[in-house]
């Protein structure tokens, strides 16, 4: 798993893979990580499993909307009837 | 409420600009405050206390500003002071205490909780919201901002007050949490992990 030039470390891997899932890699740094993945299939596999978790994560939080009453309570308060959601 | 004198043309503009800035970030800052409290009218109590601060603040609002992550910031601490009203004897939950348990970096990064597709699709959407309640206040805070709301780093760390380190470990350590509680379940359902 190394070339000559750089040596492929799967625990740095994995710790960009978080940063690079959240969209907190530069260009750069993502084409290296990118990189590093076409190299091990451990760290691909690992990427492709997180990347499911979040995508299941997010569709399964459960999300609500603010009731109309508690809206009604707003524009009554700030004295503006005419808020509405958009 | 009260507001010190100022003209109709003015109010018509601080309406229009808390109409226009303010007001789309209602349903998913009501979704955070029930996310914080598993209640209802709590998490209506903290939308409300949070829409009119921000508009009793409004004259010193300059547009370009991130609203979203103003708003974010202003619900987080509406809910600290008041579990901290709230908290006099014990604790339900310290938004505080649960810092200090683990907060270096490199530490927590040790790890990673591998959760096989097999086992988190046969879940859900009931477990993961219970596996979410189940975090400690400020490992659940970053999940729903990061995961759901989609904050950057910098903007999460802004709004929570602490290291843009703090953030990432946080993270980490959530959501290898959720994936440990989210594997519980699975287990208790019969699932067998096979390989
Ligand atoms: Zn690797």
């Amino acid at each position: 798993m190394s070339n000559a030039m750089t040596s492929h470390d799967c625990n740095k891997v994995v710790l960009k893979m978080y940063l690079a899932l959240d969209g907190e890699l530069s260009t750069t740094e993502m084409q290296e990580f990118l990189f590093e993945l076409d190299r091990c299939s451990c760290c691909f596999r690992s990427f492709e499993q997180e990347k499911a978790f979040r995508t299941f994560l997010v569709n399964k939080i459960e999300r609500r909307c603010m009731p109309e009453n508690a809206l009604q309570k707003l524009r009554d308060t700030l004295g503006m009837p005419n808020i509405a959601r958009i | 409420m009260e507001t010190p004198e100022i003209s109709p043309e003015e109010k018509i503009r601080r309406d229009a600009l808390f109409q226009r800035e303010f007001v789309p970030h209602m349903d998913t800052l009501y979704n955070f405050g029930f996310h914080l409290t598993y209640n209802e009218v709590d998490a209506q109590d903290l939308v409300q206390e949070t829409l009119l601060k921000a508009y009793r603040f409004i004259h010193s609002y300059q547009e370009g500003t991130n609203a979203k992550a103003w708003l974010f910031r202003i619900l987080k601490n509406a809910f600290i002071n008041e579990y901290r009203k709230r908290a006099r004897q014990p604790d339900p939950i310290d938004y505080e205490e649960v810092v200090h348990y683990q907060d270096r970096e490199d530490a927590s990064y040790s790890g990673y909780v591998d959760l096989r597709q097999e086992i988190f699709q046969g879940l859900m959407g009931d477990e993961v919201t219970i596996a979410l309640n189940h975090l400690p206040v400020d490992f659940r805070t970053v999940v729903l901002l990061c995961d759901i709301e989609g904050f950057t780093y910098e903007e999460i760390a802004s709004i929570m007050d602490v290291p843009i380190g703090t953030v990432r470990s946080r993270l980490h350590r959530a959501r290898n949490m959720l994936k440990e509680e989210l594997k519980t379940y699975a287990a208790s359902q019969g699932f067998k992990e096979n390989r």
